[in-house]
Formats: C-alpha cells, sequence, structure tokens
C-alpha cells in the first residue's frame, strides 16, 4: 500500500507551499512532491504600462525582497531605454541595496533559521521560536536585531524615499541624491551592522563546534554535488547589484559567465505536470531530472551558490571569512578550491554575505561621489527590449521587458530568485525524507522538522507560507492510503 | 488605466498636525495589486476620506493615525511601536462567504486567517509583539482586528480590483472601525 504524507502549511500570505511524501509497502519513501502555488496574469497585468512604472509596481509582486524587483526593474528599465545610470545613481542603488541585504540576512538568521540554527530541532516545541532566541542569545543581542532591522529600514528611507517599498530608482538613475548629513548617518548605520555582523559569524561558529547541530548544518544530509551560478564583478568576486553571472561546475571550475541580456542562452525552464512552477536548468547542460552530477543541468543559487560561483569577496574581513568557511569544508585540492556541497552550510555563507554588505557600505559612503547631484541620465530613444540582473538574497533575479516604440510594456518575464532553487530544494526534501524516514518511522515533529529545515536554508520565498519560522508555521500532515483515504492526521499549530 | 505609481499613497495620516502623540493607529495591510488581498488597503482610504471628509465625526474618533502596509509579522510590529492602541485591517482567508466582515481582538487565533499578520517571511505578528515587548518596545496594549473574508482563488491573481462582493464590504467595514474608533474614544 502506498501511504501519502502531506505537510500542509496552513496559513496564506500570497499562496502557500505543500511537500507531499508517498510511501512504498514497506514504509520507505518512493517519491517527494514540493509544490508551491502560481500567482497568476503578472504579465497581463503588466502589459500597457509605461516601463517607467514597473520599478514602482514589480516592488509589490511580493513584500518580501521589493528592493530586488525595484532595482532589477529599474535596470531593466534602463536597458530598455539603453542607457546607464551616472555613476553616483549606481553607487546609491548599491548603498541602498546592501543595506537592504543586511537586514534580509538578520532576519533570515535569527527570525526564521534562528529556531533551526540557535535552538536546534529538539528543543520543545514550545521554546521554539523567536522568544526562545531571544533567551538563548540573551536580550542584548536580540535588541540587536531590532536596531539592525531599524538601521535598515532607515536607510532605505534616506535613499529610496521609503521605509517600506522604495520608489527613487528610475530609468536613467536615482529622482534624488543624498546629503551629506544622510551620508554620515548611513556610514554610522553601517558600522554598527559591520559589528553585528561579526558577533552574528562568531555566534554561528560557537553552535557549530561540534554535535549534532555541526552534522545537521554542515554535514552531508543535505549535501547536492550541483552546478553554482551568481554575480559576480570583474574579479570574480561575489556581486549584489551588478556584473556577470558566473557559472560553476560541481568540481568548481568555470563553465563560463554571461551578461543579463544572455541569459535565454543559458537557462532554459523544465516542467512537471504536479506543480505550476517551472524548474529552470542550464540549457548547455541539458535536463537530466531532479539528480545532481556534472550530467545535470540543475543548478543552485543564493548565498551558497553565490559564494560557489565566486572566487572571493571584495572586502578585507569577508574575504578572511570566506577563506575560513572554505578551509573548514572544502580546503584546496592541487590548487583547485571545490564548492561546498553541503545545504546546511547555506547559514554560514548568508553570515559571510552580511559582513560584505556591511562592508561594502563603508566603503560606498566613503565614496567622493556618492552625495553628488549628478543622478539620473535623461533618457532618450526606447531601444524596446531590456534585461535586468541583481542578485536577491535568495538568489539571481532576472527581468527581461519588452516595450513599444513609446516605452510601453508588451510582454514581460520574469525568473525570480528561488525560482532558480526550484530543483535543488525538491532534491533536498527528497534527500531529508528518504535519509529521515525508514520502515514506517513513526512520524513526530521533530522529524518534520528536519524535512523543512531541508528546503528552510534555501530562506525559499514562494510568497508563501514555507517561508514562516518553525512553531510559527501550523501544519498538518495528513496520511493517506492508496486510495485517497485518510488514515491518520499530525497537526502542529503555533 | 489606474496606475500604481499615481494612486500609491504609502502612509496616509490624519490630519498630521493635529496628533500630539502616537495614541491610535490603524493600519491597512493586504497587498494592493493582489485583488482581494488588498482590501485592508480600501478600506484604510476610505476610512481616511470618510474623516476627511466630516469633520464632525473627525472630531468624535479624535486624533488617529491611518497606514497602508504591505508588511506582516516583525516589520509590522515595528510600524506599531509607541502606540497605545491598533486597529489592523486585512483580507481574511477564513472560509466565511467573501465580504463577510468580522471584528475580533488580536491573538493568535485571531492571526491565522488573516492573510498578513503573520508575514510569510518571519513570525506571526502574535510573536513578533510578545518579542518586541521582551526588548523592551513600547507596544500597544489593545489590538484588534478587522477582517473582511476572501475566497482562496481571488487572491492568487494579480489586479487593482475587488470582486464585487468584498468591495461592498468596504464601507460596512469603515463603520466597524469607526464603531471601534468612538469606543476607544470614550473608554
Amino acid at each position: 500500500m502506498t501511504t501519502r504524507l502531506t505537510i500542509d502549511p496552513i496559513t496564506r500570505l500570497e499562496g502557500h507551499g505543500r511537500i507531499e511524501i508517498f510511501l512504498d509497502e514497506q514504509g520507505d519513501v518512493d517519491k517527494t512532491y514540493f509544490q508551491v502555488p502560481e500567482l497568476r496574469g503578472f504579465e497581463s497585468f503588466c502589459v500597457g504600462r509605461p516601463v517607467e512604472e514597473m520599478p514602482a509596481l514589480t516592488n509589490r509582486i511580493c513584500g518580501v525582497c521589493p528592493e530586488a524587483h525595484h532595482l532589477a526593474a529599474a535596470k531593466a528599465a534602463d536597458a530598455v531605454y539603453g542607457i546607464v545610470p551616472p555613476r553616483a545613481a549606481r553607487l546609491l542603488r548599491e548603498l541602498m541595496y546592501c543595506a537592504f541585504y543586511v537586514t534580509d540576512h538578520t532576519t533570515h538568521f535569527y527570525a526564521l533559521s534562528g529556531p533551526d540554527v540557535i535552538l536546534g530541532p529538539d528543543t520543545p516545541k514550545a521554546q521554539r521560536n523567536l522568544l526562545g532566541v531571544i533567551a538563548k542569545v540573551g536580550r542584548e543581542a536580540a535588541g540587536r536585531v531590532i536596531e539592525t532591522r531599524r538601521g535598515g529600514h532607515r536607510v532605505v528611507e534616506l535613499i529610496g524615499g521609503r521605509r517600506v517599498h522604495p520608489c527613487t530608482a528610475v530609468p536613467g538613475g536615482m529622482t534624488k541624491g543624498i546629503t551629506e548629513a544622510e551620508r554620515a548617518e548611513i556610514e554610522g548605520i553601517a558600522r554598527s551592522m559591520l559589528d553585528f555582523a561579526g558577533f552574528s559569524l562568531d555566534l554561528f561558529a560557537s553552535l557549530t563546534t561540534e554535535g549534532e547541530m555541526r552534522e545537521l548544518l554542515l554535514g552531508d544530509l543535505f549535501r547536492h554535488e550541483t552546478y553554482y551560478s551568481g554575480l559576480v564583478d570583474e574579479q570574480n568576486n561575489v556581486a549584489f547589484y551588478d556584473g556577470r553571472v558566473r557559472v560553476v561546475r560541481p568540481d568548481g571550475s568555470e563553465l563560463g559567465t554571461y551578461a543579463p541580456a544572455e541569459y535565454q542562452d543559458w537557462i532554459a525552464e523544465h516542467v512537471e505536470p504536479w506543480t505550476y512552477l517551472k524548474f529552470p536548468y542550464l540549457r548547455k547542460i541539458g535536463w537530466r531530472g531532479f539528480v545532481d552530477g556534472p550530467e545535470s543541468g540543475v543548478y543552485c543559487v543564493g548565498p551558497l551558490g553565490r559564494l560557489n560561483a565566486a572566487r572571493g569577496m571584495a572586502t578585507p574581513r569577508a574575504q578572511a571569512e570566506y577563506e575560513r568557511f572554505y578551509a573548514t569544508l572544502a580546503p584546496t585540492v592541487d590548487g583547485m578550491r571545490p564548492p561546498i556541497h553541503q545545504r546546511g552550510a547555506t547559514h554560514w555563507a548568508r553570515l559571510i554575505e552580511m559582513m560584505y554588505a556591511a562592508e561594502r557600505m563603508l566603503e560606498l559612503t566613503a565614496d567622493p561621489e556618492i552625495t553628488s547631484s549628478d543622478v539620473r541620465t535623461v533618457v532618450g530613444e526606447c531601444v524596446g527590449e531590456g534585461v535586468g540582473i541583481v542578485e536577491a538574497p535568495r538568489g539571481t533575479l532576472t527581468h527581461h521587458y519588452w516595450t513599444d516604440a513609446r516605452g510601453l510594456v508588451t510582454r514581460v518575464n520574469l525568473i525570480v530568485g528561488t525560482t532558480n532553487n526550484h530543483a535543488p530544494i525538491a532534491m533536498s526534501i527528497d534527500r531529508a525524507a528518504r535519509g529521515l524516514i525508514h520502515h514506517g518511522v513513526v512520524v513526530d515533529d521533530g522529524l518534520l522538522d528536519r524535512i523543512e529545515m531541508a528546503f528552510r536554508a534555501y530562506d525559499p520565498c514562494f510568497g508563501c507560507a514555507t517561508h514562516s519560522a518553525p512553531g510559527q508555521m501550523p501544519l498538518e500532515v495528513t496520511i493517506r492510503d492508496r486510495a485517497g483515504e485518510i488514515v491518520g492526521v499530525l497537526a502542529r499549530g503555533d | 488605466m489606474c496606475s500604481l505609481a499615481a494612486t500609491e499613497v504609502g502612509r496616509a495620516v490624519r490630519p498630521a498636525a493635529a496628533v500630539p502623540s502616537r495614541g491610535i493607529i490603524v493600519v491597512g495591510v493586504g497587498n494592493p495589486i493582489l485583488g482581494d488581498d488588498g482590501v485592508g488597503w480600501r478600506i484604510a482610504e476610505a476610512l481616511d476620506h470618510l474623516l476627511t471628509q466630516d469633520p464632525a465625526l473627525g472630531q468624535k474618533v479624535g486624533p488617529v493615525e491611518i497606514e497602508e502596509l504591505a508588511v506582516g509579522g516583525l516589520q509590522l510590529m515595528e510600524h506599531l511601536i509607541g502606540y497605545a492602541r491598533a486597529i489592523l485591517v486585512d483580507a481574511s482567508c477564513d472560509g466565511r462567504p467573501p465580504g463577510t466582515i468580522w471584528s475580533a481582538p488580536i491573538d493568535a487565533q485571531t492571526t491565522r486567517g488573516s492573510a498578513h499578520l503573520d508575514s510569510a517571511h518571519d513570525v506571526s505578528l502574535v510573536t513578533a509583539i510578545a518579542a518586541g515587548k521582551a526588548l523592551g518596545a513600547v507596544l500597544p496594549e489593545s489590538l484588534h482586528f478587522v477582517g473582511v473574508s476572501v475566497a482562496n482563488d481571488r487572491v492568487g491573481e494579480f489586479s487593482e480590483r475587488l470582486s464585487a462582493a468584498v468591495a461592498a464590504a468596504v464601507e460596512p467595514a469603515v463603520n466597524v472601525v469607526v464603531g471601534l474608533l468612538l469606543a476607544a474614544h470614550d473608554a
């Protein structure tokens, strides 16, 4: 008899994800499906609008990372008009974006993954939440989480015009610059953020020196030898706002790099009948199914994907942490630094990025042009097509617009960060389920938590409740027989 | 076509000059480009319009700040810091007929149906409030929820329009919020 387990987050924001696990007659995992809902009608919603509206419009797609959509849209709109914004505008966009990165990564590490990473999956349910994290790290440290978030919101407000949903990036640059007083305020915020990033990395190290947490986060339970992809600068260092996308093989060697406008030569999308969401893969390699290895075109993005796809970090303290990261988990062999394949290491990679973002903010605030009033190039003739790529915290975000000669949108294509990771996430859930369910093992909350951890490490954003923190996301596990009859229900509320 | 860029207000404060302290806040939460998911915004906008157009009523309800937000969890909590009372208005996926209006003090059970109070990206509002208080933030002692029930299949489609049933609930929902404001003013 086949038994189906459904892990179904009941809450909904812009939708919710669902995990279904089919067991075979022996009680072992037969197949695993990860399904997410589709937001419908976005393209038709955009068609006919002036392309200059897209930066304000697309940052409403999802409340999780409006800054990423805002800037990817602005870059695509720049390209539609065939213009490059003034350097000061590019610096301001990157400065705002780095502040957003620190905020987003802080939130994920402490509020979302904190119960996984800081408390551990075996902590009693009543304590596995943000309050438990506060109790563990102490009120002073927890207060710095809120302070860091407040600082990030403030920078977005100063540069982006609003604390939520920035509105100042437009085709050709920015609608406004910043004053010297604002620059100085941002510099102070950046210093505080950098200090907090160092504290967070030390905390992570102390939590993973030994024991089950080290095995869960850095062991092979969630290991996949895939390709990796992410934006890099001219020195192949990690970049968030601009650059070329670099793709490396599972052994770490470079497959190639591509400019945003070339993305369709590199990325293709596979369709499965059981989900609306597509599975992007490397066109040059091909789709071989949900398998890893050099023959499979599955690739991974996000913090771990970015660090693996790059050769280092562009700032000194982040570079030192980067070197410690790889020396610990993937030492260089014969001059080649292999990628880190353990997905649990994503948490560590995220904190290294947090440090880089804060250091980069300090560099940007020290640039003499950051307070320049030359922040916008007047747009000219419409080219009619443009692609903008930024690295969203959850992975490479691509906006592609087509317009008519007047700049009115005729077609839109988006590949959002998490979509790139759809296949790796499905593979990690399957791996976790196979590693944790044997011969009809009793399903309990601890087991479900470990399966959830498989996808939470990716920080998936389907605008869905899969994003909720453990202990906060009501779960219901429905066990069905082959005929679909419910034979058992395991519910977990908040 | 009604463009978002042209209509978005982001934050509405009424009347800003007449608010001596952060007493009471009404927040319409939702996504204004996801159909019925944006009903909280529409109610907040209509409330702002009503209180501006009817000074006598505005006088009765007293100082109130009105915001429209597309956030939940921690970020929503952060917006509530410093207020004595808060009324949150949101779409609710609760199985009731679309357009049903309901109102309740906020607790973990209330936020289950709400579309936005439990942010998908961080924690539930109830947990966020508890965390904020544990860290010393001044947060509302009185939190009330006004929900408008929406159909699940209406919130996944991009649109700036509300369905007829939900649109018809906007004015009655505004009246519910006004009732809560009057009661708070008299308390």
